[in-house]
């Protein structure tokens, strides 16, 4: 199931010596409409190790990915398990990690390292509806935006800040915008237009 | 005919598809081909009310369905359809459908719909699929899963009941598609056999609004002929029939763009050679054009819209034209809004043909247009409700020279669809 970000927010707060010039960025993503957006990846564009590999899990489960986006720090390992009556077949064409798990059912788990920071776009080659991403990343500072669009990112290195939006169907140029903080603890309030995705073409 | 010919010939393409598939072919389980996941089925029980003329079913002219019961209202209750579908996954990249279907009043009680191999290289920017056997050319938005059912409605538009009703093949199809960016192109190719009666309804019929989908065997009655036809074309017709062995294509052409929109060009042409004959049917040269469209509009709302073009004749050249040669065109939007639970559908239609001969003996011209607004709502995990109001308003001469009713004809129905599947 989702693991979110609290392990990468954890190993934040203690990736850096100057914990006491430490601070919290609270970013909240909404849409023109005041809607929250969901799993948007806010990272912090910082000089930061990254945090610590872990291990996590990406269910297959009625005919969907969950979660949809999952956030990694580089070198983590993602178990894909099908709790499906039936097989599916994982796959990432994507430069970050390409990979391929041919067919595997219910009850079944298969796993895959991600060894390079990047976007790995999934999908699953039996229903094509499916897909999700990962994000993996090389800093400690990075989450992803819960249901209500919110996102904190704590113990970031205190003054002005730069961070990078992206969302996968964010209307901006590699679906990323820049946003910027000042100093302190902090409340940044972001806008943002999201593309529809296509509907899908019926099977035959 | 379903003669050994065509046997042969499915035969073949579907070896053809295992010879292509097998070195790469993993072993497959047992579940995946015989288990419950490797089947679909569904029953469709159906209420139904509607007036005026005597349906096309039933050997009138009638747009829909059903149709009255001498011109009184009349209210139906049946199992409409039953539909059953099995869906093996041999291994990865090989697959199966079979699919039967029941269909309440059809010739044959039960009947193979659709059975195709299909096989799909494995993920790659740039991948290709095929499928061979009997299956429907893919032209219907409004069509899909293993039972090939509509999806947002009862009652698919004019383009796409015509295209249930007599566009069916047994073809060969290879599909190629490519990432390009955020755009994603396919182009689609194929050829076929078993579609030569394609035309048949829409010359002596014209365009009709139903969810009658053809089968392999089955056979559709035609309107009262005109006399000048009615010795050169039996009172019926069947779909699936090849009388001529010539093999026809279609091609298509999708993009689907960044933005939530995707089109499509597709080109039919069956190549019929409009002499070759069977039991008094004749092979039909039927060629069209299709566009289609789909996009979101917001976060719930889907537009689909479809525009079919072309012409179909039969029989030899002859100084004064052809025996029967029509063009026919049509078109509808589909507005689909979520709405909770449930979805809320309106869709407008256009059709029209024009007849390019003999007139003034069979004339066959046309001129129509319907309006549809759907609800369907689960009510189960297992089933869905739908309630459908169909307007449709046409006119086509023929009715008054050959049945005796006024050309001009409307019509309503109203009809509730109970979808209980597995």
């Amino acid at each position: 199931m989702i693991r979110p970000s609290l392990p990468i927010i954890a190993l934040a707060a203690i990736a850096l010596p100057a914990a006491a010039h430490a601070r919290d960025i609270a970013v909240t993503v909404k849409d023109a409409g005041g809607h929250p957006i969901q799993d948007a990846v806010v990272t912090l564009d910082a000089p930061s190790r990254a945090g610590a590999p872990g291990h996590f899990t990406i269910n297959q489960q009625h005919t969907m990915f969950m979660p949809f986006v999952l956030v990694v720090p580089v070198g983590s390992t993602v178990d894909f398990t099908n709790l499906d009556p039936f097989r599916h077949h994982v796959y990432s064409f994507s430069q970050a990690k390409k990979f391929e798990l041919k067919l595997f059912g219910q009850g079944e788990k298969r796993s895959v390292t991600f060894d390079k920071p990047g976007i790995v776009a999934l999908g699953c080659n039996i229903h094509d509806t499916m897909q999700a991403f990962v994000r993996v990343v090389d800093t400690a500072f990075a989450a992803k935006t819960g249901k209500d669009g919110r996102v904190i990112l704590r113990g970031a290195p205190d003054g002005p800040a730069r961070m990078t939006l992206w969302h996968p169907y964010l209307r901006a140029p590699g679906n990323q915008l820049a946003v910027s903080a000042g100093p302190g603890n902090v409340a940044v309030a972001v806008e943002v237009k999201l593309r529809r995705p296509a509907p899908m073409q019926h099977d035959y | 005919m379903w003669g050994l010919r065509a046997k042969s010939a499915f035969c073949v393409l579907a070896a053809l598809s295992i010879g292509l598939a097998w070195p790469t072919a993993a072993v497959a389980q047992a579940d995946d081909i015989l288990g419950p996941q490797a089947f679909d089925g569904s029953i469709d029980l159906r209420a139904s009310v509607v007036g005026g003329e005597t349906g096309w079913l039933d050997g009138g002219f009638g747009k829909l369905r059903e149709g009255g019961d001498n011109r009184e209202q009349r209210e139906r209750l049946r199992v409409a359809a039953a539909n059953l579908a099995w869906k093996p996954q041999f291994c990865f990249n090989l697959a199966g459908l079979v699919s039967v279907i029941h269909q309440d009043g059809q010739s044959a009680p039960v009947d193979l719909s659709e059975a195709f191999l299909s096989y799909r290289t494995g993920p790659a920017p740039t991948r290709f699929s095929g499928r061979a056997g009997v299956f429907w050319p893919p032209v219907s938005e409004e069509h899909s899963g293993s039972t090939w059912q509509v999806t947002d409605s009862i009652t698919p538009s004019a383009v796409n009941s015509w295209i249930g009703e007599e566009v069916k093949v047994l073809g060969f199809e290879g599909k190629l598609e490519h990432r390009l960016g955020e755009h994603k192109l396919a182009l689609t190719a194929a050829v076929f056999e078993h579609d030569d009666m394609a035309g048949t309804l829409l010359t002596y019929r014209g365009w009709a609004l139903h969810d009658v989908r053809t089968t392999v065997w089955s056979h559709f009655p035609l309107p009262p002929l005109s006399p000048s036809k009615a010795p050169y074309q039996a009172p019926r017709t069947d779909p699936f029939w090849e009388t001529d062995g010539r093999v026809g294509y279609y091609a298509r052409v999708d993009w689907q763009t960044p933005w939530p929109l995707s089109v499509n060009l597709f080109r039919y042409d069956n190549r019929g050679d409009r002499v070759s004959g069977y039991d008094n049917q004749t092979a039909w040269r039927t060629r069209f054009w299709n566009a289609g469209t789909m996009a979101s509009l917001g976060n719930r709302t889907v537009a689909k819209a479809q525009v079919l073009w072309g012409n179909t004749r039969v029989g030899p050249d002859t100084p004064y034209g052809y025996p029967s040669d029509v063009d026919f065109a049509a078109a509808y939007v589909l507005l689909s809004r979520e709405l909770g639970a449930g979805k809320l559908s309106v869709r407008g239609d256009w059709f029209k043909t024009h007849d390019n001969s003999y007139v003034a003996s069979d004339d066959n011209n046309e001129y129509g247009w319907s309006g549809m607004l759907a609800y369907k709502r689960p009510v189960t995990r297992f089933a869905d409700v739908l309630v459908e109001l169909l307007h449709v308003r046409s006119e086509r001469p023929m009715r008054l020279a050959n049945a005796g009713i006024a050309p001009r004809q409307n019509q309503t129905q109203l009809q509730m669809a109970l979808r209980v599947g597995f």
